[in-house]
């Protein structure tokens, strides 16, 4: 039997590494020649749907190859003999890999022959831990086809935000915790809500016990407790995005965010800190930026948006155009493929030369 | 007869409620040499054997021991209470911040006088509504800030009074030129820099990460002001602020190690800066006032404000561009020593314990009269 490609994915949360893993495998799938085994390290709500992807068991697996998704699954990789060619797909940047734990680190610079990362930021903090910068390749996250939520699902949306019709609603998406900077959306929706009272504000994502606290206190304190809304975690995050007339991103590190071309994708605009992958998507106009922590004049921005309808569609189309042409799983799908099978290539030849790898 | 009386605390740390006791305790030792003073704290800390030095100390407590306040474990609480059993019965109590009523699990309740004092603002008011029944044991309730006073006006039952006992630093000792320019190169200012100083633990509510983005809104905007924080580099939120700092490039930006006398420290600032979320009545700026140096805070989050009156100086909170500007207000130096001089003598005129302590200690003796 042809041994498997193995994938080691560190968890299956409703966050952007796992849902990026679900759409390349699902490209791959069928156009490789080995079946697909799925280890999973943690649980989540994409669980069932990552485990659906592998063809047969990973448990005992002898795989011809191994792709980790995320720097953190790479610790795992010494589990496995040492001449299984191994490719990580790494989501992270900055601070989240310097804090990686030692054996993920030398699992990153020791054992892949490949390292994908998501941008030109992350391959230079990959070649400052150590990773050769010849065995770096840039693939952007992949965006998925969106279907336009229907319109029933988009007015349940804006009601759970406590907003009706005419309102004008501005959201802000992810882990609302302080690298989000969920406490800086509280800041940035006080401001706006001193221009236009009318405004409604709302926030999808799980919110970590800790610094909840912190947002109930600031929500409270700022006097928008009913107008701010903390909405939790969404299966569906679409009809959200869809009724929003404006996306607010406040994170203070984002190394490529996708929820700003999702937002595209259903006609919302965006506006956010010039930090990270921000600044990328701002250099292609699809999406205003300000300097980071300037939330005066990130009101004052998401004012302008949500008043010039052009400004509005013309951040839409770039965003849009940047899915298209460098982010669709049609253009990012080869380039992941092409690397899959580089290294399921170089299995054979190694054992040819070099006998069983498996361990 | 020798009066006796009971301090509790929810630590030994070097926290602001077991700073506060300490003040206290100094303060009674030196007017009333003649009283027994026992300090009873539910956990210990660094600040022990300095207690330990003005009165006796019972620490409840093992080093990190877990504790479950709804469901203590049966056994150790009756241990705990065996130990105390045989204390002798104070005239009075003084829980000093309502935390402090962690203590009273453990200790007789032989109906002693109960005083609170409590110093508290928001969430770390729940030790009202919890499992120890502090509202049902105590007898006079102190509020250390009128911020705290009205909360404690709205979660109180009506029938309880609440008097008004601010909290207090000891007067501040001399400071040698040496230990000021020492503690400036130390904080990475050199000649004419001017120095903005921050100090508390690393938590979200001490809000060093905003100390951090208030000293990179005042370089965006061409400022050029040195900002050091102090404190808190055991906690795991600092280092990601440093690396933060790194790569924002902000060399003008440290965290340098918490420090036993704060006074050469905030003496050598030439603003001192307290961003913090909540916070009711903040010693640190008590400290820092009493030497001269200016304070910038948040309005809206506690007790700055009417710790100045007037001479509060800062921006409605979360506006860190405000706070940003505030510090610009004071890029003139004789206006700094305007504001630091007018901040200074207001918070020795009410916020020493010459003015506090006997306030407090006044509601502790007549509390035991009460009784009597």
């Amino acid at each position: 039997m042809t041994r498997p490609l193995l994938v080691i994915a560190h968890e299956a949360t409703r966050t952007g590494s796992p849902a990026v893993l679900l759409r390349q495998l699902a490209f791959v799938r069928g156009r490789i020649d080995a079946p697909i085994a799925v280890r999973l390290l943690a649980s989540g709500p994409h669980e069932a749907d990552l485990l659906a992807t592998g063809e047969v068991d990973a448990v005992g697996v002898r795989p011809a190859a191994i792709v980790v998704n995320s720097a953190a699954a790479a610790d795992r990789l010494f589990e496995y003999d040492a001449s299984i060619p191994v490719m990580a797909y790494v989501h992270e940047v900055g601070d989240a890999l310097l804090v990686l734990p030692d054996d993920a680190r030398r699992g990153l610079v020791e054992r892949c022959r490949r390292v994908a990362c998501v941008s030109e930021q992350g391959r230079r903090d990959l070649v400052e831990m150590g990773v050769d910068a010849d065995r770096i390749v840039v693939i952007p996250p992949a965006i998925a086809e969106i279907a336009t939520p229907d319109e029933r699902e988009v007015r349940r949306a804006r009601a759970s935000a406590g907003c009706d019709a005419d309102a004008t609603m501005v959201l802000a998406c992810g882990e609302a915790g302080w690298r989000k900077g969920a406490d800086l959306f509280v800041d940035v929706a006080r401001r706006m809500t001193e221009i236009d009272p009318s405004l409604r504000f709302a926030w999808i994502g799980r919110r970590p016990r800790a610094f909840s606290r912190v947002l109930d206190h600031d929500t409270r304190a700022v006097g928008l407790s009913t107008t701010l809304s903390w909405l939790g975690e969404m299966a569906d995050p679409m009809p959200f995005l869809a009724a929003a007339d404006l996306l607010l991103m406040c994170s203070r590190e984002d190394p490529q965010p996708l929820v700003p071309l999702e937002a595209a994708l259903v006609g919302t605009p965006t506006v956010g800190f010039a930090l990270g992958g921000m600044n990328d998507l701002a250099d292609d106009g699809a999406a205003l930026v300000v300097p980071y922590p300037d939330t005066r004049e990130l009101a004052i921005v998401g004012g302008r948006v949500l008043a010039d309808a052009h400004l509005a569609d013309g951040l839409v189309s770039a965003g849009r155009r940047r899915v298209r042409e460098r982010q669709s799983i049609d253009v990012v799908g080869p380039m992941f493929l092409d690397e899959v099978r580089r290294l399921l290539g170089e299995v054979d030849a190694a054992a040819t030369n070099n006998g069983d790898g498996a361990s | 007869m020798t009066r006796r009386w009971r301090v509790a605390v929810h630590a030994l740390d070097r926290t602001g409620p077991p700073m506060l006791a300490l003040s206290l305790v100094r303060w009674i030792r030196s007017v009333h040499p003649a009283d027994d003073i026992e300090i009873v704290a539910f956990r210990g800390g660094e600040l022990v054997d300095e207690a330990s030095k003005w009165s006796s100390v019972e620490v409840v407590l093992d080093h990190h021991e877990p504790w479950a306040h709804a469901w203590p474990d049966p056994l150790r609480l009756e241990a705990l209470r065996a130990r105390f059993a045989a204390l002798p019965s104070p005239d009075a109590t003084v829980l000093v911040s309502v935390s402090a009523c962690q203590v009273l699990q453990v200790l007789p309740d032989r109906g002693e006088p109960l005083v609170a004092w409590v110093v508290e603002t928001g969430e770390d008011l729940h030790w009202l509504d919890g499992p120890i029944h502090v509202l049902d044991r105590t007898d006079v309730w102190l509020a250390g800030s009128e911020a705290t006073a009205s909360e404690l006006a709205v979660r109180l039952p009506r029938t309880a009074a609440v008097s008004l006992a601010p909290e207090f630093i000891e007067p501040p000792a001399e400071v040698s030129a040496d230990a000021v320019a020492a503690c400036r190169v130390a904080m990475g200012a050199t000649g004419d820099d001017v120095l903005v100083v921050g100090a508390g633990i690393g938590t979200h509510r001490k809000a060093p990460d905003l100390f951090l983005e208030t000293a990179l809104a005042h370089h965006r905007r061409g400022g050029q002001w040195r900002f050091t924080w102090i404190g808190g580099t055991a906690d795991p939120m600092i280092e990601p602020l440093r690396r933060e700092a790194e790569r924002l490039d902000m060399s003008y930006l440290r965290f340098v190690d918490p420090v036993v006398d704060v006074g050469p420290s905030f003496t050598a600032a030439d603003v001192f800066l307290h961003p913090a979320r909540l916070d009711s009545f903040p010693l640190v700026c008590l400290h820092a006032a009493a030497v001269g140096t200016p304070v910038v805070a948040f309005d809206g989050v506690g007790g700055v404000p009417e710790m100045f009156g007037a001479d509060f100086v800062g921006a409605p909170y979360p506006d860190v561009e405000g706070l940003a500007d505030a510090l610009g207000s004071l890029a003139d130096v004789a206006r700094r020593a305007s504001l630091g001089s007018s901040q200074r003598a207001r918070v020795l005129d009410r916020f020493t314990s010459i003015t506090g302590a006997p306030t407090v200690f006044g509601h502790l003796a007549s509390a035991a009269r009460l009784v009597a």
